[in-house]
């Protein structure tokens, strides 16, 4: 019995050793998985695709290596164009989507070669989430002063189509607020640097830009946060008005839910193409919401003071299937108030 | 305040020198160091893949990685544009114009010293002026509006004046061309598609450094094959260049302290960044020197200038992402993105003292990272600088399949876009048509980079005041300068032209007879032809166009047109001003017969569309690699042991540098895409 020990122990360890036929090797072992962002590095979208990206990899079976890239142009459509026609549905390629896209591709505008309802979306981690700042020297300190202000209040935007752009026009077209929307600003820092001088009254921009960038403006009194673009209070602003109350008739409170509500909730998903097989998009959207969780990443979130707010690849799927079922008259009257 | 300030000063020094922060700091520069040498691998691409990393470190070790690495590249970036003509950096394609034809001239030493010595000294200056600006700074810049910058745009665009050469009609027409360009992509209003044939790739225009590559690198890689030899042709410098190069900065330092003062000044502007102050240098040391016609053929102020400039431009940059969190470039943009990761807010707290609860040590330490990584690089460099300059020793034939890839890599890596390439052939073309035929091209890649700014400042002006705006003081004050600039280049040149016209008649008839040449050559006018057909085209097409996303195309495209039928009747007439400034002296033809000229430049232009086919159809690693194979072994007859080596070490640098470690997205082959091959 004895000299069989060795040899035992011999096969023992190559058993363990050698890959088991037992238990099949995670289909994520060894592999590399890529995230594509549509911006280049530094933004706000490639910011949090890094973050994520850094985290994913660990909370994925099989542990693959994460890796994010950046396919610029167009304001994230090359890259979503891409995502959609030209990459292999392995589960392999997520790209995280710029969310302002989907509303004009469902209104039809041109170049839009994807199909928003086909994505299969993983989860998103943040949301827009935008408010309407305005500098001390517009007078516009409350959203009743820009309400009954006598001339029309100017705030700057982006290009048309674009999710602030959208802010300002259900402002002006659908709430008739006194609006001149000045288009044509680079970002959103650039608004706010108008807004300082005195050039523009004001504009929108994501409340978590705003409340980092201009966090001591805001308190000394330079800068007012009058209104905010969600169906619920933001947390650290609860006494700021909504979009929402000032929609009075059917009509402006369907525009207000279709063009700042659910959009907001779409904005910034992370999809995959269609076709991908069923298992593997299973364990990507198990894996992003158990990243949602991961201390490590929370950690990283905390000290970058951004804000968190997930949602499931399901809930992507019903709020983007939400625009799907609008009618050619809601439509059209959509393209006016956006595209006009 | 003053103590405070100066204690966050001493603060700022004091914080970098600890084992990690100065460690990491070096390490940074070394990065940066390859990544401005290789044209492939811009700054950006770089940084993000470090990014992860940083996340480790703290804000001040963090920014000494970050930081180092952005300091060098510009420098590193001289130096390919310096020896291949290819811009290592899209920043440092000024310093292509004069210091490869002086590479050629077997003077690469000379030039590489002065642009170092020039760099040293830009980076410094910005760096300073970094942090005697930084009180004032936020009340500076919210002075200026949406008008002033359009006026700074203006007074940038009207330096196309300087960079035009003898011929002030075609230096106008390619400053025009620039512009034009620049309206390519999405209107910034309306969002209206304008020129793009329903490409997507073209929404946000003609990136600029597909263009200054195709402008540029594929002249000068044509140009290294027709004549056959290295670079520097068998002319050799010696390294007492490098001693002449320093002296030379030195001799002209206010020249040097100039530009780099452009580049600060001009890099806090938002929108404004190392691509556009580069140009306005280099047309500041073309204006303020007494000799123009020596630009383009190795003048050393053309070379002293941008390369202040450029690495100037960083301090200025800094200005405006630190105070503003404006991100200057994408570089800047990832900056604020690793300022974020630590929590670290651009905006009013980077100027206030610790005491105060701001972050002033931290800025000030900024300024002690730039100074001290620049001092570092540039010695480092000007110890490697006799091996660096070898390579213009090398035969042509072995260099040239490893530009042509650098070529490629650099113009796919900037966006991971494929139709990049595209452009650079285009552009390619159009630069060597350019060059031939005496047409200046810098007053195109000013008119490029400054036209979107003009115009998006334009219709921001207009749209806030009306056109009231015009009569603020600080506009006014801009176009009074502008108009002086205009007024002062004219008679200046009107009073040069009168000198020029007596020393001629002393002269004698050497240029008539080369003007008799140009007369019969019937290309000039072809190409003037060209110009017109498609100008009419572009303006035909932009018939629907609304007024918002017409006016700034018509207003450039009618004048442009009528500008060209102007010059084309000129070259029926065979009047043609002399050679221009900002373009290189052609001496490749000289001693060889023309049929052999043609031969080689075909074989070239065939070459360079063959990799071009190849990396569509096989990919970058295979198409590539096979290419510089076939080349080298069939195309120059090499012996097979190089041959080899060669063809190995290109395809270790495609593969296992950009595929494997640096994960550039390159594109699947055609081949293996409809095959199904890919992985």
């Amino acid at each position: 019995m004895k000299r069989w020990i060795p040899v035992i122990s011999v096969l023992g360890v190559l058993t363990l050793s050698a890959p088991t036929p037992l238990y099949a090797a995670p289909f994520y072992e060894g592999k590399v998985v890529r995230v594509t962002v549509g911006f280049s590095a530094g933004g706000g979208f490639d910011l949090w695709a890094r973050l994520i990206a850094r985290h994913l990899g660990k909370n994925i079976p099989g542990h693959p290596t994460v890796i994010v890239e950046n396919i610029t142009g167009a304001g994230g459509l090359i890259q979503t164009n891409n995502l959609f026609k030209a990459t292999k549905p392995d589960g392999l390629t997520i790209g995280h989507i710029n969310g302002g896209l989907i509303l004009s591709q469902v209104l039809g505008q041109p170049g839009y070669d994807f199909d928003s309802q086909k994505f299969i979306y993983i989860g998103a981690a943040n949301k827009e989430n935008t408010v309407f700042v305005f500098g001390k020297k517009s007078g516009v300190t409350s959203v009743d002063k820009w309400q009954t202000s006598p001339v029309p209040v100017k705030v700057g935007g982006l290009v048309t189509g674009n999710f602030i752009d959208n802010c300002d026009r259900v402002m002006k077209a659908v709430l008739g607020f006194p609006t001149q929307i000045i288009t044509g600003y680079k970002g959103t820092a650039d608004i706010l640097i108008a807004t300082e001088s005195g050039e523009l009254a004001g504009g929108a921009a994501s409340w978590d830009g705003v409340k980092t960038n201009r966090k001591r403006a805001i308190e000394t009194g330079d800068m007012f946060v009058v209104l905010q673009c969600v169906p619920k209070p933001l947390k650290e602003i609860p006494n700021v008005p909504k979009v929402i109350d000032f929609a009075k008739t059917q009509d402006q409170k369907k525009f207000v839910q279709i063009l700042i509500h659910d959009a907001n909730d779409y904005s910034r998903p992370f999809a995959v193409p269609p076709g991908t097989p069923k298992d593997r998009v299973e364990i990507l959207r198990n894996a992003f919401q158990q990243t949602m969780k991961d201390k490590e990443f929370l950690a990283e979130i905390d000290k970058m003071k951004l804000t968190l707010e997930p949602t499931t690849g399901e809930d992507l799927a019903t709020a983007v299937a939400g625009s799907s079922k609008l009618d050619q008259d809601t439509l059209g009257k959509l393209r006016d108030i956006l595209f006009k | 305040m003053m103590l405070e300030t100066a204690q966050s000063f001493l603060l700022g020094l004091t914080q970098i020198f600890t084992v990690t922060t100065f460690g990491l700091m070096l390490f940074g520069i070394a990065i940066g160091f390859a990544v401005g040498i290789l044209p492939g691998l811009g700054g950006p691409t770089a940084m993000a893949l470090m990014l992860p990393f940083v996340v480790k470190m703290t804000p001040v070790e963090a920014f000494a990685f970050l930081l180092g690495m952005a300091c060098v590249v510009n420098t590193t970036g001289d130096i390919t544009s310096v020896l291949f003509g290819i811009p290592g950096e899209p920043t440092t394609a000024a310093t292509i114009v004069d210091g490869h034809p002086m590479a050629k001239k077997g003077e690469a030493g000379r030039a590489l010293g002065a642009v170092l010595t020039a760099a040293l000294i830009g980076s410094i200056f910005g760096a300073l002026m970094l942090a005697v600006i930084v009180p004032i700074v936020r009340p500076l810049v919210l002075s200026f509006g949406s008008p002033e910058f359009f006026m700074l745009a203006l007074l940038g665009i009207t330096f196309v004046a300087s960079l035009s050469g003898a011929d002030p009609i075609k230096g106008l027409i390619a400053g025009g061309l620039g512009l034009f360009v620049a309206t390519v992509g999405l209107d910034p209003v309306s969002g209206i598609q304008r020129f793009t044939f329903g490409q997507t790739f073209l929404w946000d225009g003609i990136g600029l450094v597909p263009i200054t590559i195709g402008f540029f690198a594929i002249p000068e890689i044509i140009d290294l094959a027709v004549t056959g030899s290295s670079i520097a042709g068998g002319r050799t410098g010696t390294l007492g260049g490098v001693r002449e190069g320093i002296r030379d900065a030195f001799r002209h330092l206010w020249l040097v302290l100039r530009c780099a003062a452009i580049g600060t000044f001009c890099a806090i502007i938002p929108g404004m960044g190392g691509a556009t102050t580069q140009w306005l240098s280099y047309a500041h040391a073309v204006q303020s020197s007494p000799d123009k016609e020596r630009f383009g053929k190795g003048a050393i102020e053309g070379v002293l200038g941008p390369g202040a400039s450029n690495n100037s431009t960083l301090g200025g940059s800094l200005i405006t992402t630190i105070s503003f969190g404006i991100p200057a470039s994408v570089f800047m943009a990832i900056l604020i993105g690793a300022f974020i990761m630590h929590g670290v807010v651009p905006g009013p707290d980077m100027l206030r003292p610790e005491s105060q609860g701001g972050h002033l040590g931290l800025t000030y330490s900024f300024v002690w990272i730039v100074v001290i990584s620049n001092i570092i690089t540039v010695g480092i460099i000007f110890l490697l600088l006799k091996q660096i300059i070898k390579v213009t020793t090398i035969r042509g034939s072995l260099l040239i399949p490893f530009i042509l890839i650098l070529i490629y890599l650099g113009a796919f890596a900037e966006k991971n876009a494929f139709p990049d390439l595209i452009l650079v052939l285009v552009f390619g073309g159009l630069g060597w048509v350019l060059e031939k035929l005496k047409w200046p091209r810098p007053p195109l890649i000013l008119g490029l980079v400054l036209g979107g700014l003009a115009e998006s400042r334009l219709f921001l002006s207009v749209g806030n005041y009306g056109l009231s705006w015009i009569w603020r003081p600080m506009v006014l004050v801009l176009i009074a300068v502008t108009l002086f600039g205009v007024l002062y280049s004219v008679l200046k040149g009107r009073r040069e032209k009168r000198k020029h016209r007596m020393t001629k008649a002393v002269d004698g008839g050497s240029e008539n007879k080369a003007r008799t040449k140009a007369m019969m050559n019937k290309w000039p006018a072809v190409f003037a032809l060209c110009l017109v057909i498609v100008l009419t085209l572009a303006l035909w097409q932009s018939r629907n166009f609304n007024v918002r996303a017409g006016l700034f195309p018509w207003a450039i495209g009618f004048p442009l047109l009528g500008l060209s039928i102007l010059q084309l009747m000129r070259e029926f007439r065979g009047k043609t001003g002399g050679r221009p400034r900002g373009q290189h002296v052609k001496d490749e033809g000289q001693g060889l017969p023309s049929d052999v000229v043609n031969r080689r430049t075909r074989d070239m232009f065939g070459w360079i569309l063959i990799y071009f086919l190849a990396i569509w159809f096989l990919g970058f690693p295979i198409g590539g690699t096979l290419c510089c194979f076939i080349q080298l072994k069939f195309g120059s007859k090499e012996k097979w042991l190089i041959t080899l080596i060669l063809t190995a070490g290109l395809w270790a640098f495609v593969y296992l540098l950009f595929d494997r470690v640096l994960h550039v997205p390159f594109p699947t082959g055609y081949l293996f895409e409809v095959t199904g091959l890919a992985e």
